[in-house]
């Protein structure tokens, strides 16, 4: 249960896959340098940097789970409730960068989906559930729900670029790799849970959620759409033809359709009639909607709160 | 795995500190040279076992050419790769066993020449004069000076980690899930003071975070004939696939 298996290496996405998929990471990570650049004050540039490392390190720290297995801590969670999403987000970055530079843990092309997974969607579901609950009574469960909900977030991400990507998984394998997830999810949760104890006897104060990011229920829903939509992504990866039926039914397909063909033409004809560049759009609508619907009915709900 | 990342890093920078025509080459055209390469490999379109066999053998030719020319030994280049294959393995056997063994053999080829293309990158380049360059393209400086931070003190973050490790042995080594969480707890702890007076020396020389070459980059003629090169392979590498 090592924590590269969610670093996708070079050869596995499908070029536009991996382009897409850079094309939305890159300008999210400058808005998160801009956004850590305006928040902190110059201390907190070597305080990114030698977190970093410590990230890096303690990932390497193994975690004893009993008959001979041992897990290991991922650190996108913890990493945010010390020092805030948007410096998280590009210590994350940081990181990645070097693993996929120095390490080969994930490849330069698939880096932008390894960032979108891990150092974007992973950090902020890993975020506000904690940013949610911390402080009150719930606090435990807070830091809990981050780590858990980040690991899962990444997973889920990390398992449906691959199957957009025409990477097979049997149903058998599929569920296997899903239970394997689920468990590496519950270990992060509790890592991230005992290290933050631990830290709190040591230095306490130091995972303090600081006032004014939002309602907490606002940010639960914040927490509660990013998994909805990672499990929307996988479930419409997986089964494009259910989202191509869906977008069909409700007429969306045409207009699709119409949008799509033009530029891809070439590119069907360059790959011979492969199958699955239609299958990968569907399944990229289908992500894309997900993501959409949940980000809107949280927006929604939180303006219907405040009003 | 901590003594082998110690390794890796010590490798790599021994390795990107010689003198080559390869090493003198601008940083930039480096890093659009191993991209480009990296695209043709992905591109490579290995429909049959003679293509992706093709493709493969000169994208490994050009791999161990391109070393042999920097004075690096290629054998231990091309063995560099084979750290994908945990990843790629398990899904080339389910490739294999879905009943679709060309899709195994072309994950497996591709994942591995990706990798040693980026080994070659890294091998040639020292990281803070790729990080200058990537800055130079538009990385925000912030985002290079955090990446300079972390491989600094990566070194110094894993020593403590090994220091602690021994520590515990030597009290009996009882391995428990609460231990491990006080380990990280603790160099957690002991990072943020480190940061703190990184950060109050760095005050103290009067200056912000900023790392400086002790020689500018530039661009030299030979760096467009790099560039060429990258491109006539990447031409070659789809050529011998079976694109043309």
């Amino acid at each position: 249960m090592g924590s590269s298996e969610m670093h996708i290496p070079d050869g596995f996405l499908a070029p536009p896959v991996w382009g897409a998929l850079w094309v939305v990471s890159a300008p999210a990570v400058v808005v998160a340098t801009r956004r850590a650049q305006c928040d902190l004050d110059e201390s907190k540039v070597p305080m990114m940097g030698v977190l970093g490392a410590f990230v890096f390190a303690a990932q390497m720290v193994n975690f004893p789970l009993g008959a001979g297995t041992s897990g290991h801590l991922l650190g996108g969670a913890l990493l945010a409730a010390a020092l805030g999403p948007a410096p998280a987000i590009v210590v994350m970055t940081a990181i990645l960068t070097l693993q996929a530079l120095i390490f080969q843990d994930g490849g330069l092309l698939a880096l932008g989906a390894n960032l979108f997974n891990m150092a974007l969607a992973g950090t902020l579901a890993g975020y506000w559930p904690w940013r949610a609950l911390a402080g009150g009574r719930f606090n435990r469960i807070g830091l809990f729900a981050g780590g858990f909900c980040s690991v899962l977030v990444c997973a889920l991400l990390a398992l449906s670029e691959l199957s957009v990507s025409g990477v097979r998984f049997g149903s058998a394998a599929m569920s296997l790799a899903l239970g394997v997830f689920l468990v590496n999810a519950v270990l992060e949760g509790l890592i991230t849970l005992a290290v933050a104890t631990s830290l709190e006897a040591i230095r306490p104060g130091w995972l303090k959620a600081k006032a004014g990011a939002g309602s907490p229920a606002l940010l639960l829903l914040f927490a509660f759409a990013t998994v909805l939509a990672s499990v929307g992504f996988l479930f419409a990866s997986t089964h494009p033809d259910g989202v191509e039926h869906l977008a069909r039914m409700t007429g969306l397909i045409s207009h699709e359709r119409r949008f799509f063909q033009a530029p891809l033409a070439d590119y069907e004809i360059a790959l011979s009639g492969s199958v699955w560049i239609r299958k990968a759009i569907a399944g990229l609508t289908g992500l894309l909607l997900a993501a959409a619907t949940c980000l809107a009915l949280a927006r929604w709900i939180g303006r219907w709160r405040r009003a | 795995m901590n003594s082998g990342t110690l390794r890796t890093i010590r490798t790599l920078e021994d390795w990107s500190r010689g003198g080559s025509w390869l090493h003198r080459r601008d940083p930039r055209f480096k890093l659009l040279s191993a991209l480009l390469l990296l695209a043709a490999i992905a591109l490579a379109p290995a429909r049959d076992s003679r293509g992706l066999l093709l493709s493969s053998a000169a994208a490994v030719s050009i791999l161990f050419i391109a070393s042999v020319s920097a004075a690096l030994p290629p054998l231990s280049i091309l063995a560099r790769g084979w750290v994908v294959l945990p990843f790629t393995g398990v899904f080339a056997l389910l490739a294999w066993l879905e009943g679709d063994p060309h899709r195994a053999a072309a994950l497996l080829a591709k994942s591995w020449l990706s990798a040693v293309a980026v080994v070659l990158l890294m091998a040639v380049t020292p990281l803070e004069r790729l990080l200058a360059g990537m800055q130079s393209l538009g990385v925000p400086p912030l985002l290079a000076s955090v990446v300079q931070f972390v491989w600094r003190y990566l070194h110094v973050a894993l020593d403590q980690l090994r220091r602690m490790q021994v520590a515990r042995l030597a009290r009996g080594g009882e391995r428990r899930f609460v231990f491990a969480a006080a380990t990280v707890a603790v160099l957690f702890a002991s990072s943020a003071a480190r940061a703190e007076r990184v950060h109050r020396a760095l005050l103290a020389r009067g200056g912000e975070a900023r790392f400086l070459l002790l020689q500018p980059l530039k661009t030299r003629p030979a760096d467009l004939g790099l560039l060429g090169g990258a491109l006539l392979s990447a031409a070659l590498l789809m050529a011998s696939g079976g694109w043309l």
